[in-house]
């Protein structure tokens, strides 16, 4: 028989041959007293790894950032909760968490002992030290400590990180992830226009499309409380989850997208592996597996498999090396004086309500017109610039998203006008322009930035000229338009 | 409480692993938390989701290295409920302990318990056997587990 304490040791290093495992088995099986000197092994051996690795990532993050110490203050008064008077049980504490998490306010928490003598509800401040401090620790975070992890550092160890974005606006820019910024458990995060791909610790690759509220849990967990996501997971990282508020996405190895349109309406597709779904409504339901280009539906009532599934190729799959410039043409873009444009037409004149399109005309300029260049020139009316009436002139061109997706557009304008810009419209939708002196307009290109409002296929732009009076009508503009590439669905 | 990480902890090859599988074991039990019935033992139930990670983690990582049964697992969890109650004073007799280990332990602690190297890795490093490293580890557990015998007990009488 060999010592069993250093068979026990063996064991915590996983360095047991087999028949020596079964031999620490069969003595621990032995005797309750057995069991408990292994226990109390194993409880050391645990908080070892507390203490050292603690110790080492304390003065890492003291060299790092000391503010984030804020909720460690609340997190170490969570161990040495003495002196509160009567104590909480754990799935008190863990209510507790769970429903201030929630609220985003800590909840005021009734102590189960020694009731105080004013009907006041008690807080214990050394529990919740501060309201930022709870929204600061996670209710996944904080239920780590409840686990018996003496030490914040392991809640706040990174999960994943953020490893590409396009166009991306983020709400609450304080929260807004920076580019391979290790990112803690609990994080959670608003995204208000474009494409986030976050990478997870576990290898599990998710792209966010806007708009999104996500929140990462753990390595293999995000939660996706409104938005569209697409998870391809790798063998390493199986079991990764998507929680929505209508149930969960138990990946079985595959490629799946998730659109949460609202609490009760979440669909998913697969796109290639399996599967596992389960509505939030029935839980002890058998979960339904789908399989590569199959859809469901998840509402209150639970999961069901989706007759028709939709078009995978609603669904970014990945934001790499696809953002790509969409063909647009400048005014008069490498014509001369007296071309006809082909890709710029006049559509509206004042005056004549039954005016035809007709092609605008690469013409001269006034010598205090700003200069023509390679991607941009002056066109007008005429080819020679004559005076016309006043009024608005619309000056409109098109441009092909066909395999591009429309929400991710966007286009760059840099406008210049005589006498000055009206309006610009995009898909007939007024789109917003800065205020532009008048007069000084032709002298300079005035950026304008759009990136909403774009649509499948043929987009329409129009730009509408004002002629203040009897006067000389031209315009000058250069478009650069980038969108994201539609992957091709395999 | 403590004794989920302990429990996992003891059956999982790396710490880091262990931890991954830890903060998926917290982010379950507040996924699931409305399911949880309080009448029956908060440990409990956590440590049931804990052990279906492992089970599931198992699974998947399979590294052929036997690990105890289920049965031998679940008197280890019973026990580990009872040595959870005293847990705050073992990590303050433990945190006093690590103290006075000399500068060759507490270097070869550091390998295992802060790089998280096996016993094999920490000999490849050292030069040494894996076999040295095995019983000097087991030799410096034993004495922590002496000092902190001797912490407790003396806690105890002053009490």
């Amino acid at each position: 028989m060999s010592d069993p304490l250093e068979l026990i040791s063996g064991y915590l290093d996983h360095d047991l041959s087999d028949a020596e495992v079964a031999e620490l088995e069969a003595w621990v099986l032995a005797d309750p007293e057995h069991a408990a000197i292994f226990a109390r092994r194993a409880t050391v051996h645990s908080q070892i790894r507390d203490a050292l690795a603690g110790e080492i990532s304390l003065q890492l993050s003291q060299l790092r950032s000391p503010e984030l110490f804020e909720p460690i203050g609340g997190a170490n008064d969570f161990e040495t909760q003495d002196d509160v008077p009567g104590s909480m049980s754990d799935a008190m504490i863990m209510r507790a968490l769970v429903e201030s998490d929630a609220t985003e306010e800590p909840a005021p928490i009734q102590l189960p002992h020694n009731p105080p003598f004013d009907e006041q509800p008690v807080v214990p401040r050394r529990l919740f030290p501060r309201a930022r401090t709870i929204r600061m620790v996670s209710a996944a975070a904080a239920i780590l400590l409840c686990l018996g992890l003496a030490f914040w550092w392991i809640s706040s160890r990174p999960i994943a990180s953020l490893t590409a974005s396009v166009g991306s606006v983020w709400e609450q820019t304080e929260k807004a992830p920076a580019k391979g910024e290790p990112l803690s458990p609990g994080r959670s995060m608003h995204l208000a226009r474009g494409f986030a791909e976050f990478t997870y610790a576990s290898g599990a690759k998710v792209v966010v499309e806007a708009p999104a509220t996500i929140v990462l849990n753990s390595s293999r967990r995000i939660t996706l409380l409104r938005g569209r996501l697409t998870a391809l997971v790798p063998a390493a990282a199986h079991g990764f989850t998507v929680s929505t508020p209508a149930g969960e996405i138990v990946d079985l190895g595959t490629e799946f997208g998730v659109n949460v349109i609202s609490d009760s309406v979440v669909e998913t597709h697969v796109f290639q592996g399996r599967i596992q779904v389960q509505g939030k409504g029935n839980f002890s339901a058998t979960p339904l597996i789908l399989t590569a280009g199959q859809e469901a539906d998840l509402a209150d009532s639970g999961a069901s498999l989706e007759p028709a599934p939709a078009n995978p190729q609603h669904y970014v799959r990945d934001i790499h090396q696809v953002v790509m410039k969409f063909p647009t043409h400048g005014t008069a873009e490498g014509l001369n004086q007296g071309d006809l444009d082909p890709h710029w037409q006049i559509t509206s004149v004042p005056t004549d309500p039954f005016w035809e399109p007709i092609h605008a005309f690469a013409s001269d300029r006034l010598g205090i017109y700003i200069p023509n260049d390679a991607r941009a020139a002056w066109i007008s009316t005429e080819g020679q610039l004559v005076d016309v009436d006043a009024g608005l002139y619309t000056f409109k061109t098109t441009f092909d998203l066909s395999g591009f997706h429309p929400s991710s557009a966007r286009l760059h304008l840099s406008v210049s006008a005589d006498d000055n810009i009206a309006e610009i419209r995009l898909n007939g939708t007024a789109v917003s322009i800065p205020t532009l002196t008048h007069g000084q307009l032709y002298r300079m290109m005035h950026p304008v930035e759009i990136d909403s409002g774009f649509v499948p296929g043929v987009n329409q732009l129009e730009i509408v000229v004002n002629n203040a009076t009897f006067s000389k009508v031209a315009l000058k503009a250069e478009l650069d338009g980038t969108a994201l590439r539609e992957v091709d669905s395999q | 409480m403590p004794a989920v990480s302990a429990f996992v902890r003891a059956r999982t090859n790396r710490f880091h692993d262990a931890e991954d599988l830890l903060q998926e074991v917290a982010s379950d039990v507040v996924a699931q938390f409305e399911q949880y019935d309080p009448t029956r033992s908060f440990t409990d139930w956590a440590l049931g989701i804990a052990r279906n990670k492992l089970k599931l983690h198992y699974r998947q990582t399979a590294t052929g290295k036997r690990v105890m049964g289920n049965l031998a697992m679940s008197k280890i969890a019973e026990a580990m409920g009872e040595v959870s109650e005293d847990s705050s004073e073992i990590a303050e007799a433990l945190g006093r302990c690590l103290k006075t280990v000399d500068s060759r332990s507490r270097e070869l602690l550091n390998l295992r318990y802060v790089n998280d190297l096996s016993c094999s890795e920490i000999a490849a490093h050292k030069s040494a056997t894996t076999n040295a490293v095995r019983v000097a580890l087991h030799r410096l557990r034993s004495t922590l587990h002496r000092c902190i015998e001797e912490r407790l007990i003396a806690q105890q009488g002053m009490a």
